[in-house]
């Protein structure tokens, strides 16, 4: 798939891990994909790469909300404040209910929203939703 | 009103008619008898006979009674005379009758006129009595009304000195009744330049109403207050007086804030519960995601690796786990329906229809089902996303509740009626039986678990909420083991306002 070069999976809860590991290794383009479990290791993460922005080029970033330490709220605010990570993708995964969090999220910058299905079977529908996304050249809106 | 015991009533002042007619027979008949016997003795005793009845007449006949009485008496004199043989005019001439004569007549007159007078001061007095009785009542209600009001009421002078206050003010201000005589009401004022704009408006209008201002008590303490004020003016147009009320309106603010208070702390209890509730179905639902995915993997890759049993057992797991997220779903989206805001708007039926197929494709698919719009549909007045899940949910259920056998056949229809849209679903389902019907519409009830066990038994009471809050109406007509016709009444859209 051309333009993505890497993916950030920002996952705390290591079941979702690996259903999430198992989904992207049956769509997801043969990328490097890197994994950190919580907010602050993935600001962290980012952080050491703004040095070299090409190093940033291509990238998609999957976000959970509900992480420890920082948020993916917080990760999001961070984001939007620095101008190198501000055209990165980040689509947001989780298993929350609330429609305000989706809005707050795109308020934010989110490129995509998703809930975690309960089917395996849907990851990989939106996986491939996913990365027409992390195409796409602007923020979008969830599907 | 008349006071029935009141002494001062006009047959008081003057004796009835007849009573004074028969009080007059008295003196008229003693002259009649006594006067020739009298006459006869000579002397000054006639004199005194003829005065009496001219007094008496007189004073019970007052000025014309005496007069006529004193003119009767003369030629009466002399017929009498006449009558008893003595030459009448010429006596009465050749003794001095004429000049009795004459006093007669003066003292009945006067007589009469004393009587008379007597007569109009006694009714003047008696009307000044009655009119200070009953200026006396009139003050004494307006005094009682004006000590008795729990708004503070107050007459001042032109220049602000208290002439009248009541308790409510004295109570108020935290004055004593003497105190309050030696204030000026411009002290009162806790900012002078209130007093200012007040004073302005009252000699603008003669008066005013509800002016908002604060006033300092006694003590120092500052009042909300709503100033209502008339003046008095001389005959010159000079102010002379202010009177007015004053509400104290502190305790009315404070009961309002205490209300805002209070809400504010049931949006805030509420916002924790929705915040609680979405925190617990996160938690939830992050480990049906777990069971959920694992499962699905196991039964899409390795099914062929399971025995039979395994493969049933594995099944089962799968349903129960979808089946518990469709509750946790259906329990979030009952939430969202009791509490969101409903924001009523003319939306398409038909889109909502088109959206619900689209989002059942599948469902609809798998059962070989068919969806057939026979009407035009109308757009109605409704809020978006509820009438969306109302139409998601009624459509989900005609497809679901289908015996295996059959292939689920759902019609949709729209009538338009008085402004209003009644909206149907049919299916070729299981039907409910009449004394299911009023059931089916509770939270948790399912009606066949045993052959439907996908149902959560809260897609109908969203539906039910959802309709109610945008103040419509539903109901299923229902024949047991051919079908029902769930129907939804809701506005129908302004004509000029129907969406293209």
């Amino acid at each position: 798939m051309p333009g993505l070069s890497w993916i950030l999976l920002v996952e705390d809860d290591a079941d979702h891990r690996v259903l999430l590991r198992e989904a992207l290794s049956r769509v997801a383009p043969p990328v490097p994909r890197e994994e950190v479990v919580d907010g602050v290791d993935a600001m962290g993460w980012l952080r050491a790469r703004m040095g070299d922005p090409a190093s940033l080029e291509g990238g998609l970033v999957i976000l959970d909300l509900g992480l420890p330490r920082a948020s993916g709220f917080q990760v999001l605010e961070w984001m939007r404040e620095i101008p190198a990570l501000e055209h990165l993708p980040v689509v947001v995964l989780t298993a929350s209910e609330n429609p305000m969090d989706a809005d707050h999220a795109f308020n934010l910058g989110a490129r995509g929203y998703f809930q975690k299905p309960a089917d395996f079977r849907q990851y990989l529908d939106i996986f491939q939703r996913v990365f027409r996304i992390a195409e796409g050249p602007a923020r979008g809106n969830a599907p | 009103m008349r006071d029935r015991r009141s002494p001062f009533r006009s047959s008081q002042v003057v004796e009835p008619l007849a009573k004074r007619l028969a009080l007059a027979a008295v003196p008229v008949l003693v002259y009649l008898l006594a006067f020739v016997p009298l006459y006869r003795q000579g002397g000054t005793g006639v004199l005194a006979l003829a005065l009496f009845p001219v007094v008496i007449l007189g004073w019970l006949f007052g000025v014309w009674g005496g007069l006529l009485a004193g003119m009767l008496s003369v030629p009466l004199n002399a017929l009498l005379l006449v009558a008893v043989g003595e030459p009448g005019w010429a006596i009465m001439a050749r003794t001095g009758g004429g000049e009795g004569s004459a006093l007669v007549l003066a003292v009945g007159c006067v007589i009469g006129l004393l009587r008379d007078l007597g007569v109009r001061l006694d009714r003047s007095f008696t009307e000044w009595r009655r009119a200070e009785r009953a200026l006396r009542d009139t003050e004494d209600r307006y005094r009682i009304l004006f000590e008795r009001s729990r708004d503070a009421m107050y007459i001042t002078t032109a220049e602000g000195r208290f002439i009248e206050a009541n308790d409510a003010l004295l109570r108020l201000f935290g004055y004593g009744r003497a105190e309050i005589l030696d204030v000026n009401a411009g002290a009162l004022y806790a900012d002078p330049e209130d007093r200012t704009t007040f004073r302005d408006q009252v000699k603008k209008n003669g008066w005013i109403e509800d002016f908002p201002v604060q006033l300092r008590t006694k003590a120092g303490e500052v009042r909300d207050c709503l100033v209502t004020s008339t003046v008095r003016r001389d005959d010159d147009g000079e102010i002379v007086e202010y009177q007015g009320t004053i509400r104290d309106v502190s305790q009315d603010w404070a009961l309002h804030e205490l209300a805002d208070r209070r809400t504010r702390e049931l949006q805030q209890a509420v916002s924790e519960l929705e915040a609680f509730t979405y925190s617990v179905s996160h938690d939830l639902r992050t480990h049906l995601v777990t069971l959920g995915g694992f499962t699905s993997i196991l039964w899409a890759e390795h099914k062929d690796e399971l025995s039979p049993k395994a493969q049933e057992y594995l099944h089962r797991i799968q349903a129960a786990s979808r089946r518990l997220d469709s509750f946790v779903q259906d329990l979030l989206a009952y939430g969202r329906v009791s509490r969101a805001s409903v924001t009523l708007e003319p939306v398409s039926l038909a889109q909502a229809v088109e959206a619900a197929r689209g989002v059942l494709a599948v469902p609809i698919a798998e059962r070989e089902g068919t969806v057939a719009v026979e009407t035009s549909l109308p757009d109605v007045e409704a809020d978006r996303t509820f009438l969306g899940r109302v139409v998601e949910n009624l459509l989900s259920n005609a497809v679901k509740f289908v015996p295996p056998e059959r292939k689920p056949e759902v019609r949709i229809r729209a009538r338009l009626h008085d402004h209003h849209v009644r909206f149907e679903v049919q299916d070729n389902g299981i039907g409910i039986a009449p004394e299911d019907q009023a059931r089916a519409f509770r939270p948790f009830e399912r009606l066949d678990p045993v052959r439907f066990a996908t149902g959560t038994g809260v897609g109908l009471t969203i539906v039910q909420k959802a309709v109610e809050r945008m103040g419509g109406e539903v109901g299923v007509v229902s024949t047991p083991g051919e079908g029902s016709t769930f129907w939804v009444l809701l506005r129908a859209a302004p004509p000029e306002e129907q969406e293209p």
